[in-house]
């Protein structure tokens, strides 16, 4: 008894040693990326680009080293404390998206405080004070309004819309609600957003509430709008397995690999979305940038040198529409315009 | 004082001891002061709660909306302080919320005779709606600093809900093994009916627990709160499952009638510095998970062989005199808990 309990004993600490990490670098810039989790191909995307800025920054003698870690599934208690945790390792920058706008400013403060530089990407905290600098993919009025477009063009300018949203707390996701809601207000006043559902950035809720949402409103919604990556294919095989693929419109934010059969099939015709490899690649360099200074925080006109992407501005203030009403965006970099995701250039994008 | 250990304790403590000395190897910031100190902020909410869950577990039930709880009271507590009412009144009306939900919990079970399982489960879902529909999907903010030294604050260097624990531990300690009616919780998870037929007042004490786990759910939340400084309704989400993970861990019994506080507080922190020391080592999420399902099963397999035996030989010839006169033996505390008791001899 006393070797099966030593034997499950040194097996448990065997697992523990094999898996450690190798040691750190050396005198090496010490950049932490936490995503809102690792296990999906967007943040991969971004974990992508952040390398190949890291290894072209290292070709000119900057040595990097660098950590990509974060929930294994979307929740915002494990983000927190990995954050936590990993401050104290004492890195020079974190790159953080929030799971949780508003529940992760005390620990983005708190390392903040410590004197570590906080760059936010893809989803920002509250509390623009709690960071350095947020690297935006899209503005939320831009991203609101392309989206709300798409579904003018393919189903009218007085079609009825629902959205199949992540999370109720998502900032991103709320923002990029009201940023429609503003468009349909200005442009489309006979459309109308009939309803929104939450399917918590999990497949399978997902699916069941776009499958609520078709039962629902059967015959009386033209269209579906879904701005998480986790749920438009859900809502795309909701849609088919209804007998809608075509007849109702579906378009959202995703990527090209999770919508491309949708997209070649043609139930969504449109998938808008920003590239995440060259956000993963921006963040680099914005952090970098920071560390040593050549972008300092609430000074006006500034820039960034990135790389391959070129110049990108970091502006000061930047007037936006969020879920908390009009902002004006503090301390942001500016990635580009939304990019629309087609049958004819799907296939040029691998992530 | 005299501090006899069961054998799946001193398993714990070993293997608390050996992973606390691999993670120091793996990492050089995990054995440092106030890199523990900070880990026990996030051991305190999962401890505390762990502490009445494992007298539930012992008597044989189970509470799987504690989380739910959680998030329904600090929501209860964050809307009535953005209606204007101080933070201390609406914090104490926030735990009223959650003592109220837990003796709901313990109503239905002990009242109306629902299995523990089925009626939390229903809880679960029903409190974590409730405090979605009060929040309307968004998060309260802005709490005053005095409040938020809950989750954030120290009293003389250590954090303050880790106090609470402590404080927590003893006064659980002090009832589960030196009150009458804390022996009579192993009683329950052994033979309700012997109890019942005792004319002991079972009823009264499953309700008591239900209540003592809402409230100490909602203290919880409290400090939730204050340490992501929101309320906020998808608060502790999963923390259940946590909570359970850490009693099993710690030796008690899904079956009942067996288990101890001091082995659920090793499992707390054990699975506190796993998740605090791997993350340091950058050891993946996912690959977390799954060391920390191999510990818990590599642990409870171990339990599984010494003491067994032992019980069988302890049972068959130290102890029959309480056996035969079960009925009238049951209702003196002073013996009848032996039967909680036993089980620490060997």
């Amino acid at each position: 008894m006393r070797y099966r309990q030593a034997f499950a004993l040194t097996l448990t600490l065997a697992l523990l040693m094999g898996l450690a990490g190798p040691g750190q670098a050396q005198k090496a810039l010490k950049i932490f990326m936490i995503p809102k989790f690792t296990g999906a191909a967007y943040f991969a995307a971004t974990e992508k680009g952040a390398k190949d800025a890291v290894a072209e920054l290292k070709g000119r003698g900057v040595a990097i080293d660098f950590l990509y870690t974060g929930p294994s599934v979307a929740n915002t208690d494990e983000e927190i404390r990995m954050i936590d945790d990993l401050v104290a390792q004492k890195p020079d920058a974190i790159i953080i998206s929030a799971n949780d706008a508003e529940a992760l400013v005390p620990v983005a403060k708190k390392a903040k405080a410590a004197g570590i530089k906080v760059i936010t990407y893809d989803a920002d905290v509250a509390d623009p004070t709690a960071r350095h600098w947020f690297v935006n993919q899209g503005t939320f009025t831009l991203v609101g309004a392309a989206l709300v477009d798409v579904v003018a063009e393919q189903a009218g300018k007085n079609a009825r819309f629902a959205v199949v949203s992540a999370d109720p707390g998502a900032f991103n996701q709320n923002s990029w609600i009201a940023a429609m809601k503003d468009r349909v207000a200005k442009k489309y006043p006979a459309m109308k957003l009939v309803d929104i559902r939450y399917g918590l950035d999990k497949p399978a809720e997902s699916f069941s509430v776009a499958q609520d949402l078709i039962n629902k409103y059967r015959g009386q919604l033209d269209a579906i709008i879904a701005p998480t990556s986790v749920a438009l294919p859900k809502v795309a095989e909701a849609a088919e397995q209804a007998g809608l693929a075509g007849k109702i419109v579906v378009t959202g934010l995703s990527t090209p690999n999770d919508m491309r059969e949708f997209v070649k099939k043609g139930t969504v015709k449109t998938v808008v979305l920003w590239n995440p490899v060259d956000l993963g690649y921006l963040a680099i360099y914005v952090a970098h940038a920071t560390i040593t200074g050549a972008l300092k925080e609430g000074m006006a006109k500034q820039s960034v040198q990135a790389g391959r992407l070129g110049t990108r501005e970091a502006t000061a203030q930047l007037n936006d529409i969020t879920a908390k009403g009009p902002l004006t965006l503090r301390n942001v970099i500016l990635l580009g315009a939304p990019f629309r995701f087609t049958k004819e250039n799907i296939d040029r994008f691998n992530f | 004082m005299n501090i006899r250990l069961l054998w799946r304790e001193r398993v714990l403590i070993g293997l608390l001891i050996s992973s606390g000395v691999v993670l120091a190897l793996l990492s050089d910031v995990f054995l440092t002061p106030a890199n523990l100190l900070r880990a026990t902020r996030y051991a305190a909410e999962i401890g505390l709660v762990a502490l009445p869950m494992t007298m539930i577990i012992i008597s044989r039930g189970i509470d799987l909306s504690v989380a739910s709880n959680m998030a329904l009271s600090a929501m209860a507590m964050g809307l009535l302080w953005q209606r204007g009412l101080p933070i201390w009144p609406a914090v104490a009306i926030g735990v009223v919320t959650g003592t109220l939900a837990g003796w709901l919990n313990g109503w239905v079970i002990a009242r109306v005779r629902v299995p523990a399982i089925v009626v939390t489960l229903a809880t679960l879902a029903v409190y974590r709606g409730i405090a979605t529909g009060l929040s309307g999907g968004t998060g309260i903010l802005g709490f005053p600093e005095s409040f938020l030294a809950l989750g954030a604050g120290t009293v003389a260097g250590i954090p303050v809900q880790t106090v609470i624990w402590i404080a927590g531990i003893v006064i659980a300690a002090v009832f589960l093994t030196r009150t009458t009616n804390g022996r009579y919780i192993y009683g329950i998870g052994h033979n309700e009916t012997a109890l019942r037929f005792s004319g002991i007042a079972v009823d009264r004490i499953v309700l008591g627990l239900y209540t003592a786990s809402g409230f100490v759910a909602a203290l919880a939340g409290m400090i939730y709160a204050a340490r992501v400084g929101t309320a906020k309704s998808n608060a502790a989400a999963g923390y259940e499952l946590s909570i359970i993970t850490a009693v099993v861990l710690g030796g008690t019994s899904l079956a009942g009638g067996e288990g101890t506080l001091v082995g659920t507080v090793l499992g707390v922190l054990i699975l506190t510095i796993l998740q605090n020391g791997l993350t340091l080592a950058r050891v993946p999420a996912a690959m977390q998970d799954v060391l920390i399902g191999t510990v818990l099963l590599a642990a409870v397999l171990t339990y599984r062989e010494r003491p067994m035996r032992k019980e069988v030989s302890a049972q068959s010839t130290s102890q029959p005199a309480p056996r035969r006169a079960a009925g009238r033996a049951m209702s003196d505390p002073e013996n009848t808990l032996a039967a909680g008791e036993e089980r620490r001899k060997p």
